[in-house]
């Protein structure tokens, strides 16, 4: 079986090996919730939307007519026979 | 429908009626067209319109009776919702003729009647309009007459985009007498009142006695006689009938036509009314014939008196048009609902 040997070993490092880290300041925040603020109240008023006291309102009418469109009686105001109009007997 | 809007001013609810209304608007009797009709009168001294918005249509038939001291009243026909005012019929200030004109009443002339519109007598108006930017028409009638008075034919529209109009603007310019009656406005749909009527009036019926139902309480605080308590033009928001009970209602006999009549070619049922306080209330008019009540319309009321108004073009009762002894055993009201 064969000696098997290490004579020599390097390593070689390109550059200058692992940087120092420097650290030039550092502080703590931290997210949290907030301290419970003071609930305050200055003034209070209520208003209410509802239908009406009564209920159901009246239903009023103040004027009732009715329109009919029909042929114009032409009055002759002259001499000799009154004209018929056409749509009246 | 083909009846599109019909105005006696006898109702003499006309701000409810028509889109633009006017402070100076009144309505008269002294000088009618017809025998005991009213008329609308711009009171000599005021400078007022009348504007009606109806359902766009490809084609407008109007008729109006006018009545003017010196003034030539253009009448102008718009589209596009009421933005184009396409054509305008005027009477020229010198000639009294009745002259076409596209866009407004100095627009480009398209055609010059024949016959002069006089001052200080009635005529009878009749206009047809349907647009386009080479087939369009424009024709004019007065007082019956079954043939043009001036007509055109070509281009009618005034740019814009659509081809239907919408709204009909008449123009009292000046601060001279002008008179306005019996205005009937329609379409050309439907089988019947899709063209010129000829000479018409718009007789206004008032209630004359309690009909077949007398539910509604009255101002006066009972259910008598309260066909007395809505037959007053104009209302008195005093003087009113009401109920909050959903089915309640009246009828009222209405009054008869005057003797001769046989031919109607619409009835339109004409109120004021309103709600004594917040919260919904509903209510419509009744049209009773043939011993049937038909309601029309159900409105939402308001706290303050407005007018409504529904258009009968047929006889509920039969279908077909009314006659003269269907309006006059006709009975009409208001019902709760």
């Amino acid at each position: 079986m064969a000696d098997a040997r290490l004579g020599a070993q390097s390593d070689e490092v390109l550059g200058d090996g692992s940087p120092s880290r420097q650290l030039a300041a550092i502080s703590a925040e931290s997210l949290t919730d907030s301290t419970s603020p003071s609930r305050q109240l200055s003034a209070l008023s209520a208003e209410t939307i509802t239908n009406a006291a009564n209920g159901s309102p009246s239903r009023q009418l103040a004027a009732l007519s009715v329109e009919v469109l029909v042929p114009a009686r032409l009055t002759f105001k002259g001499w000799g026979a009154p004209i018929k109009s056409p749509g009246w007997s | 429908m083909a009846l599109l809007f019909m105005d006696g001013f006898g109702g003499q609810d006309s701000n409810f009626k028509w889109d633009v209304g006017s402070a100076t608007y009144t309505t008269a009797t002294a000088t009618p067209r017809t025998p005991g009709n009213y008329y609308w009168t711009n009171g000599s001294g005021a400078t007022v319109s009348m504007v009606k918005n109806f359902t766009a249509s490809s084609r407008i038939f109007v008729g109006y009776g006018w009545y003017t001291s010196v003034d030539n009243s253009p009448v102008s026909f718009y589209g596009d919702g009421g933005v184009t005012q396409h054509i305008t019929v005027v009477r020229n200030a010198t000639t009294r003729f009745l002259e076409i004109r596209r866009g407004s009443a100095a627009g480009t002339l398209l055609a010059t009647g024949t016959q002069q519109v006089f001052n200080n007598q009635w005529n009878y108006i009749e206009i047809s309009v349907t647009i386009s930017d080479t087939i369009g028409e424009v024709h004019v009638r007065l007082n019956g007459s079954s043939t043009d008075e001036v007509s055109y034919t070509g281009d009618t529209k005034n740019g814009g985009t659509a081809t239907t109009l919408d709204k009909i603007h008449f123009t009292f310019p000046n601060a001279f007498a002008n008179y306005f009656a019996d205005v009937y406005i329609l379409n050309d749909t439907g089988a019947t009142n899709n063209t010129f009527l000829g000479d018409v009036t718009v007789r206004t019926l008032s209630p004359n006695g309690n009909g077949t139902s007398s539910q509604l309480v009255g101002s006066d605080g009972n259910s008598t006689d309260n066909y007395l308590l809505v037959d007053e033009h104009p209302y008195s928001a005093t003087d009113y009938v009401g109920s909050a009970t959903i089915g309640q209602k009246d009828t009222y006999t209405i009054a008869n036509l005057p003797a001769g009549v046989s031919t109607v070619y619409g009835v339109q049922v004409s109120g004021m009314m309103a709600k004594s306080d917040s919260s919904l209330a509903q209510a419509r008019y009744i049209v009773r014939s043939g011993g049937t009540d038909y309601g029309g319309t159900t409105r939402a009321l308001t706290t303050t008196y407005t007018g409504y108004y529904d258009l009968h073009e047929t006889d509920p009762a039969t279908g077909v048009a009314w006659t003269p002894g269907g309006v006059n055993n006709m009975e009409s009201g208001m019902e709760v609902m």
